[in-house]
């Protein structure tokens, strides 16, 4: 009896490491084929589908992506517009997270339940209105425009996590500082904004990664080739409705230099990206 | 005094809550809720980007109930949903299961699982969409050379109208699988040691286990999850735009990419407002069954 069970006791861990085996395999396959594919030359490239690695590794496809599209540009406006997208929305977010969570007055939950109404609501159904307004504003083309209106998108859902972080710090202590006479605004510069650093964190690096990687909004309100971001670049010279191509060697290798800034960003701060998962789920 | 203190804490709370709120509302109110009532009003405009707008009553809503591309697209993405949304679920609990099993034998090992599991949804959309591409091509794809090493023929997987749907489904599971797993993992945790222990006493197995304990209460981290992914797949966009454009034909169309297209190509943008107002209706429609379905839990 005890010997069939730890039988099928051993025959469950195999399988369980097999399973994470796979499953680690799928996950990484697409991203090692992208940089093999990236480092094999044209003829290379013509003759070996099934051989994954390549032949000779041909350094030099990199040089020739690196032309294919002006990268610091690319590089330079999507940092730019991330980065201020993700300051405003964490100074912001934090803002309107005090006064959820430290301030009583009439009609807190209306508002609280207005700024999340929208949360759930896709962005697509305010997406042409957003765009003739940006318009009229005389926005478009402007870092303005591909900011400000991410900014207002990222605020529900950040002002929900960051009410959740804030919640999570006793009143106490700003009890104490109001009785110090501390104001709002000092209790909040000096004592919540430096306890919630982590969780500013958090929420700083999924709204980094979001705006860094959206596409749709500075496809209708970037028009000019020197504001592209590289989300943008990249689908304008290889996405599914450009006719003429690089070989795939060449796309491979603007796919390895486009994503390597958010993987290094990715690694250095996984930790606060996966908080920020984490907490959304748990209500 | 004791009377009157507390009244004029209200009253400077009001002050400070309108300072600290301006630029968050400011912000909403023109990018999110403005937006959102324009859809509304424009939606009865026929509105030409260049020729000005003109008010024509419903005939947005008429032409749109006999409109074959938006019921297509429609159908699409209803499909879509079902079978992206539970294969993404199941994956998320598998993967959580596993995290949580290597963490038993080492912290080190299902770390690194767990950043494995994770690294997908780092990558653009953009970028993942271009690659996939690549991978499922019918005739270069290693996809497609693996099948054959296999003896399978060759699929067409993103050049045959039938299957295109489900090869984005199969890129949308391995980018979204991941990240829903991280929140599985969190409520997970959250359920108290003690259940398990005690059902470990009355010597149920692990399966028994999984589906007596884990399951259950993992209920509304999973309703959470299934509303965001189908929220998603009406928002979807980028995807769809770099690795198919809606093609082969229109088995791809996915209601975001046809009111992209109805507005920027067509330039019939009051027309994709009407699309926009009936996306709104839909969310409100999801959000309310979902809300049903967490109370109908705790009563």
């Amino acid at each position: 009896m005890n010997q069939r069970i730890i039988k099928t006791n051993l025959a469950g861990k195999g399988a369980a490491w097999l399973t994470i085996f796979m499953l680690v395999f799928g996950v990484l396959f697409p991203f090692l084929y992208i940089l093999a594919t990236a480092l094999k030359s044209d003829s290379d490239l013509a003759t070996s589908v099934g051989r994954i690695l390549p032949k000779e590794v041909q350094w030099s496809n990199f040089a020739k992506a690196w032309k294919l599209l002006d990268f610091p540009t690319c590089f330079l406006n999507s940092f730019v517009v991330a980065i201020v997208v993700t300051l405003l929305t964490i100074l912001f977010c934090s803002m309107a997270a005090y006064v959820f969570t430290r301030l009583e007055f009439k009609g807190r939950n209306v508002v609280f339940i207005l700024y999340l109404s929208t949360m759930m609501i896709p962005i697509t159904v305010r997406l042409i209105p957003s765009y003739a307004l940006c318009k009229q504003l005389r926005l478009l083309d402007t870092y303005a425009g591909m900011i400000l209106p991410q900014v207002a998108w990222s605020i529900p859902f950040g002002t929900f996590l960051m009410r959740q972080f804030y919640f999570g710090i006793p009143k106490e202590l700003d009890e104490a500082a109001k009785i110090d006479g501390a104001s709002h605004f000092q209790i909040f510069t000096r004592i919540l904004m430096p306890l919630t650093k982590s969780s500013m964190a958090t929420l700083g690096t999924y709204t980094f990664i979001s705006v860094w990687n959206n596409l749709i909004w500075m496809l209708l309100v970037v028009t000019s080739t020197s504001k592209w971001t590289i989300t943008l670049g990249i689908s304008s010279i290889c996405g599914a409705s450009v006719v003429k191509q690089p070989t795939w060697n060449l796309i491979m290798g603007v796919i390895v230099i486009g994503m390597l800034p958010v993987l290094i960003l990715f690694f250095a701060f996984q930790k606060y990206f996966m908080q920020s998962v984490a907490a959304t789920g748990i209500k | 005094m004791e009377y009157v203190r507390p009244k004029r804490k209200k009253k400077g709370d009001m002050g400070v809550a309108f300072l600290f709120l301006l630029p968050s509302f400011l912000l909403l109110a023109l990018f999110v809720f403005w937006p959102m009532l324009d859809s509304v009003k424009m939606s009865f405009y026929d509105w030409h980007p260049l020729k000005g707008q003109s008010f024509i009553g419903l005939e947005n809503y008429k032409n749109l109930l006999k409109d074959d591309l938006w019921w297509t697209s429609l159908k699409n993405t209803v499909f879509y949903i079902l079978i992206n949304v539970f294969p993404i679920a199941v994956f998320a609990i598998i993967m959580a299961e596993l995290v949580l099993f290597a963490n038993k034998r080492s912290k080190t090992v299902s770390k690194l699982v767990r950043g494995i599991f994770f690294l997908p949804c780092a990558l653009s959309l953009v970028a993942t969409g271009v690659a996939w591409r690549f991978l499922m091509g019918t005739n270069y794809g290693i996809i497609n050379h693996f099948l054959n090493k296999l003896g399978i023929p060759s699929v067409g997987w993103l050049t045959d109208g039938r299957v295109a749907l489900i090869s984005m489904a199969i890129v949308t599971i391995w980018r979204w699988a991941g990240y829903y797993m991280v929140m599985v993992v969190a409520g997970r945790l959250e359920i108290s040691k003690e259940l398990y222990e005690a059902a470990e006493l009355d010597g149920a197995n692990a399966w028994e286990r999984f589906f007596s304990i884990t399951l259950p209460q993992l209920k509304p981290v999973l309703t959470y999850i299934i509303l965001m992914c189908v929220i998603g797949t009406f928002q979807e966009f980028d995807l769809v735009y770099t690795m198919t454009n809606g093609g082969p034909g229109t088995s791809t169309y996915l209601t975001g990419l046809t009111l992209y297209k109805t507005a920027f190509s067509s330039m019939k943008m009051g027309y994709s407002c009407t699309m926009a107002v009936f996306i709104f209706l839909l969310s409100i429609v999801i959000s309310v069954l979902q809300l049903k379905l967490t109370s109908d839990k705790d009563a």
